[in-house]
């Protein structure tokens, strides 16, 4: 029997309405399909939809027109089988690092027991071990950002949504994280649908990258090399190639927007 | 490496550069200040001596030793017991009566203050979750929450003495009515504050509405809601003191009123150093318990 997609979108758009009564079109008649245990990448210029699209799939807003799907049942709200990681420093500052990482697990009902030898694993495979009693404050930037990463992951999402997670970040900090990340996804191959600016974080990462132009696809291309993706495997003549036709369709966006 | 060392370097930032205040503090000659308590001493002196006495040939403006003088009339409000006899029913006046004396109206006036407290700013906290959580809460109770703030206090008094008698419970629930309505006020807006991606981390994690609430927003509102604990810790003295004057036999606020009633101006000054003494010292503890309770915030 085939088994649904992760995600679909069928025809869904979002428009939002300015305070001056303008009707901003932020995401317009999209219809895609991620299969189960995909990494998309999606690209493009800011303000041209895609986290609407991500806030969409997460059950945080809902279309103005279509349908949107994850593994067959209609997205009505946010659900634990669709994990999120923000852009912005969501830990809970308020609670230490092992317990951000049971939260999800505690919510779900999960026994303590298994609980605490789950926030172990993850805490050892993002190398925090000793950061457990940790108050959040007491992370640097990229420290957190795995821990929100591994907070996520313990609660073993089908999908994970990733809105530009790493932004603001140092070359060595998003190339640690990355490790991470793909270690992680490894582990339980969930579908990821990862929104970023960069695009060689794109090419290290995903099976596919989208390019979002004006609330639309504007371009797809599948990424045939292999992992872990090294800077030379990103230098070849054939990644060049896709690189500069990526960034050829972002900046005619950027132009058009 | 201790996870405590790690990216403390913020917190050095605030301690270092942002605090102008704590730099005077600190630099502050010991020399200044008893200089400065020296010479308010002698001022108080003087204007005591420039403002003479009263019909009741009590001190206008009480020295010290006038201040001093008044301590043993604690045991005029001691109510007998424990073995030692109320003077109002013609027991001396005693060392264990002073002292009993003492703690029986601090410890009244407190208890009144500490229930009246958690009462009001349970209710605040309380209402202030319900009406953001409840389109049709909000709609019901912003204004009359909003309205209550604005309501002059110590005008409400005797009508809560009309409503409740001269009861105990007329003068806790006037201290809760004063909690009540600062803290509703600063808990709505706190709450209103908190940024909506902490509840859609928590939903997406799978968190249900009252989790949410419980574990994620009220704690992520609670250094905001700060201030308005601390500010009802303050104005609960005076309404504690208020109700006591208008409707209560013992407690602080009473022997204010029978002090003001004989015209002893030296136990008005001394009741009121007491309040000031306890009023600084609940703020003291008030602020540390909300220091612990927010020792995560950056």
């Amino acid at each position: 029997m085939e088994t649904a997609p992760a995600i679909e979108l069928r025809g869904v758009t979002k428009t939002f309405q300015l305070e001056s009564g303008e009707e901003v079109v932020a995401v317009n008649d999209v219809t895609l399909t991620v299969p189960q245990g995909e990494f998309v990448c999606v690209l493009g210029p800011s303000g041209h939809g895609k986290s609407t699209m991500l806030n969409m799939i997460a059950g945080f807003a809902e279309p103005t027109a279509g349908e949107l799907h994850s593994a067959g049942a209609p997205i009505d709200g946010p659900d634990p089988r669709r994990g999120v990681v923000f852009q912005r420093d969501t830990l809970f500052l308020w609670k230490r690092v092992a317990d951000n990482i049971a939260f999800g697990l505690r919510a779900r009902g999960v026994p303590k027991a298994e609980r605490d030898e789950i926030v172990e694993r993850y805490l050892r495979i993002i190398g925090l071990e000793n950061y457990g009693r940790a108050w959040p404050r007491q992370l640097s930037g990229g420290m957190r950002r795995r821990v929100a990463i591994a907070a996520v992951f313990a609660n073993e999402p089908e999908v994970l949504l990733m809105d530009e997670p790493f932004v603001g970040l140092d070359y060595a900090r998003r190339a640690t994280l990355h490790e991470v990340l793909l270690e992680l996804w490894e582990r339980s191959r969930p579908t990821v649908f990862f929104v970023t600016h960069d695009v060689d974080e794109a090419l290290a990462l995903a099976d596919r990258i989208l390019v979002v132009v004006r609330g639309q696809i504007a371009m797809e291309e599948r990424i045939e090399i292999a992992r872990p993706r090294s800077v030379g495997d990103l230098a070849t003549d054939e990644a060049t190639e896709l690189r500069t036709r990526i960034l050829e369709h972002l900046e005619l966006g950027a132009r058009s927007a | 490496m201790s996870a405590a060392s790690v990216s403390r370097a913020p917190m050095r930032r605030l301690g270092g550069g942002g605090s102008a205040s704590a730099t005077t503090a600190k630099a502050m000659r010991p020399w200044v200040v008893v200089a400065s308590v020296g010479v308010m001493l002698i001022l108080w002196h003087v204007v005591s001596a420039i403002a003479g006495e009263n019909k009741s040939n009590e001190a206008m403006v009480p020295t010290i030793v006038d201040i001093a003088n008044a301590v043993p009339r604690f045991a005029d409000y001691w109510r007998g017991g424990l073995g030692v006899e109320a003077t109002k029913v013609g027991g001396d006046v005693t060392a264990q009566g002073v002292i009993l004396g003492f703690l029986y109206n601090v410890g009244l006036s407190g208890y009144r203050l500490l229930v009246g407290l958690l009462l009001g700013i349970g209710a605040g906290i309380g209402l202030a979750v319900c009406v953001s959580w409840s389109r049709v809460l909000r709609d019901i109770f912003t204004l009359p929450g909003h309205f209550a703030r604005m309501l002059p206090l110590l005008a409400m008094v005797p009508l809560f003495g009309l409503w409740f008698g001269n009861t105990e419970h007329g003068s806790i629930l006037f201290v809760a009515f004063t909690a009540f309505a600062l803290v509703f006020a600063i808990a709505l807006n706190a709450i209103g504050n908190v940024a909506s991606y902490y509840a859609q981390f928590a939903q997406s994690l799978g968190a249900s509405p009252v989790r949410t609430y419980v574990e994620v927003i009220l704690p992520a509102a609670l250094p905001q809601l700060r201030a308005g604990v601390l500010l009802s810790v303050g104005f609960g003295w005076s309404a504690v003191i208020a109700s006591e004057y208008l409707g209560q036999e013992y407690g602080l606020g009473k022997i204010v009123q029978s002090a003001e009633f004989f015209g002893r101006t030296n136990l008005l000054a001394l009741v009121a150093f007491i309040t000031l003494i306890l009023a600084a010292a609940s703020l003291w503890a008030a602020s540390r318990a909300l220091d612990w309770a927010t020792r995560w915030a950056e």
